[in-house]
């Protein structure tokens, strides 16, 4: 592997910029590291060589020309495969999808072209995000770069590994129930999840729209802090976009890394009910070690209880599946998409449309939406989603509860480290509880951050880092100088690095 | 109120290339009703 794929995205931006290296050597880095190991990961569902490279000669050009540049123009990503990308495949791993060539790009998008940051490829995940393993993808699943044997976390996996695995120094994923925080946690990389409304969702093919939030993973913090720079703020295509400006990440996260005491002052919340039950042994160990270095940073640890967290993990799979069952409603097989007529009967658009769906969601999306419509129909509205609501709104109280007593809140980022492929298959409740740490920061849309604490058995721990609405500046101090204090990052030292190139 | 300005649209062809089936610069659709 070329040394220079070890880089951070701020480092390889550092090079570029002093002409050490071009935007065109970095993107064929990137591109052939693809080639020579995303066979064993299984991390891309399409590479984009050509496009990646006409980006990267692009900005090649300019800067050749003195153009005054992004700081970050010209460094490679990846993007999960549910942003959509004018013209390049975006499948959302579903078989329903299969050939869409959409024709525009997500804001998001448009910002990583704006910035000039060649797009490599389109990253796996669970069909249309419902997942945490990225086994239930209709193309395969994707293998954690820390043990290929097991689960890389879900529904954004294809994106850690990507990163995890050197093949990119960052990417996009979404998380809707912690689909960026739990894959970052078991692969050793930092994975944000913004206040909601932090990120614009326009192109963002829909889950649960009001739990739903773009987010970026690096493998440092500093990176994923840029990152979520480069594709915040404003945007009026998305009627739930804060209309405020966007902090410097970037420069809080290195103010934090480099002062002696960085968090003193600050309390950190331990939140009683996301702490010991159900998790590992090596998790719980890892989250104790990081809470010790949490108070040699000079912050003052105390514990905070939020008892409607309880009632967290039913409410989200009520109001989860609510959101899904409508928004994939327009999976219909009329304007995009696959169409399957039916094999005998009446070709109607009902019978058409019924046909399309059998064939083109999976299980897991079928199950969610089944239950969806279910808890919507109108019998049992308010005994299901009505509730569901109300339990949202204690969970938001209990925060906001916990918040006056502490700056930030930690927890384990998953209960568990990686698990082996195909072991939680067979029982979908058993996947669904593991993401009780998680889901309460989407319920309440909140920001929270998942950076690695150490090792457990060998895999990757993650500690998760909460913060108020609004205060991601907060949280990536926090994150920043929990990093610093930890030692060097925990991705640096993944096995993949050593991994022989075929 | 915001000016009434015109914007970018998403184009007809590019739209109708990704449709299963389209007709003179339309979406092609089956019956909504059946025979009975």
């Amino acid at each position: 592997m070329k040394d220079l794929l070890k880089l951070s995205a701020a480092e390889m931006a550092r090079k570029l910029r002093a002409g050490e290296t071009t935007s065109v050597e970095l993107t064929q880095a990137c591109l052939d590291r693809i080639r020579a190991v995303d066979a064993r990961v299984g991390a891309f569902l399409s590479v984009n060589d050509e496009g990646a490279l006409a980006a990267a000669r692009d900005v090649n050009a300019r800067r050749a020309a003195g153009e005054s540049l992004h700081r970050f123009a010209g460094v490679p990503i990846a993007v999960k495969d549910n942003m959509v990308t004018r013209g390049k495949p975006t499948t959302c791993a579903s078989k329903i999808l299969e050939g869409w060539l959409p024709p525009y790009d997500a804001t998001v998008v448009e910002r990583l072209r704006e910035v000039g940051l060649p797009i490599v490829g389109k990253t796996n995940m669970d069909e249309f995000a419902m997942g945490s393993s990225t086994e239930r993808s209709a193309y395969g699943a994707t293998h954690n770069p820390w043990d290929l044997d097991r689960i890389p976390g879900g529904s954004s996996g294809g994106s850690a590994a990507a990163v995890s695995a050197f093949m990119v120094p960052w990417a996009l994923g979404s998380d809707t129930g912690g689909s960026i925080r739990q894959p970052a946690a078991v692969t050793g990389t930092v994975g944000a999840k913004p206040t909601y409304g932090g990120v614009s969702r326009y192109g963002l093919v829909a889950m649960a729209s009001s739990l739903d939030q773009i987010g970026p993973f690096a493998r440092n913090v500093a990176d994923a802090a840029a990152l979520q720079e480069i594709v915040g703020g404003h945007d009026p295509r998305d009627s739930t976009s804060l209309n405020a400006p966007v902090p410097p990440f970037e420069e809080i996260v290195a103010t934090a890394a480099s002062s002696a005491k960085p968090l003193e002052g600050v309390r950190v919340g331990v939140v009683k009910q996301l702490g010991g039950e159900g998790c590992q042994e090596g998790v719980v160990a890892s989250f104790q070690e990081a809470l010790k270095a949490i108070e040699d940073l000079g912050a003052r640890v105390v514990e905070v209880s939020c008892p409607s967290l309880e009632y967290a993990l039913g409410a989200y799979y009520l109001i989860m599946p609510a959101e899904v069952s409508s928004n994939l409603a327009r999976f219909d097989g009329m304007r995009y998409g696959i169409r399957v007529e039916p094999e005998d009967g009446p070709v109607t658009a009902e019978t058409v449309m019924a046909a399309t769906r059998g064939a083109g969601f999976g299980p897991e999306v079928k199950r969610r939406i089944v239950l969806g419509t279910h808890v919507l129909s109108s019998g049992y509205y308010d005994a299901y989603y009505g509730s569901a609501q109300k339990v949202r709104t204690l969970v938001q109280r209990d925060f906001d509860a916990a918040f006056g007593e502490a700056d930030v809140l930690v927890s384990p980022t998953s209960p568990v480290t990686a698990w082996e492929l195909g072991s939680k298959l067979e029982d979908p409740l058993a996947m669904y509880v593991l993401d009780i740490t998680t889901i309460p920061a989407n319920l309440a849309g909140i920001p929270g951050i998942s950076v690695p604490s150490g090792l457990a058995d060998g895999l990757p721990v993650g500690l998760q880092i909460l913060a108020p609405a609004h205060a991601d500046a907060q949280m990536y101090r926090v994150a920043g100088a929990v990093e610093a204090g930890l030692g060097k990052p925990l991705a640096q030292s993944c096995p993949a690095a050593d991994w022989e190139e075929k | 109120m915001r000016a009434d300005v015109v914007v970018p649209t998403l184009d007809r062809d590019e739209v109708l290339a990704a449709a299963p089936a389209s007709e003179d610069g339309k979406f092609l659709v089956p019956q909504i009703l059946g025979e009975e």
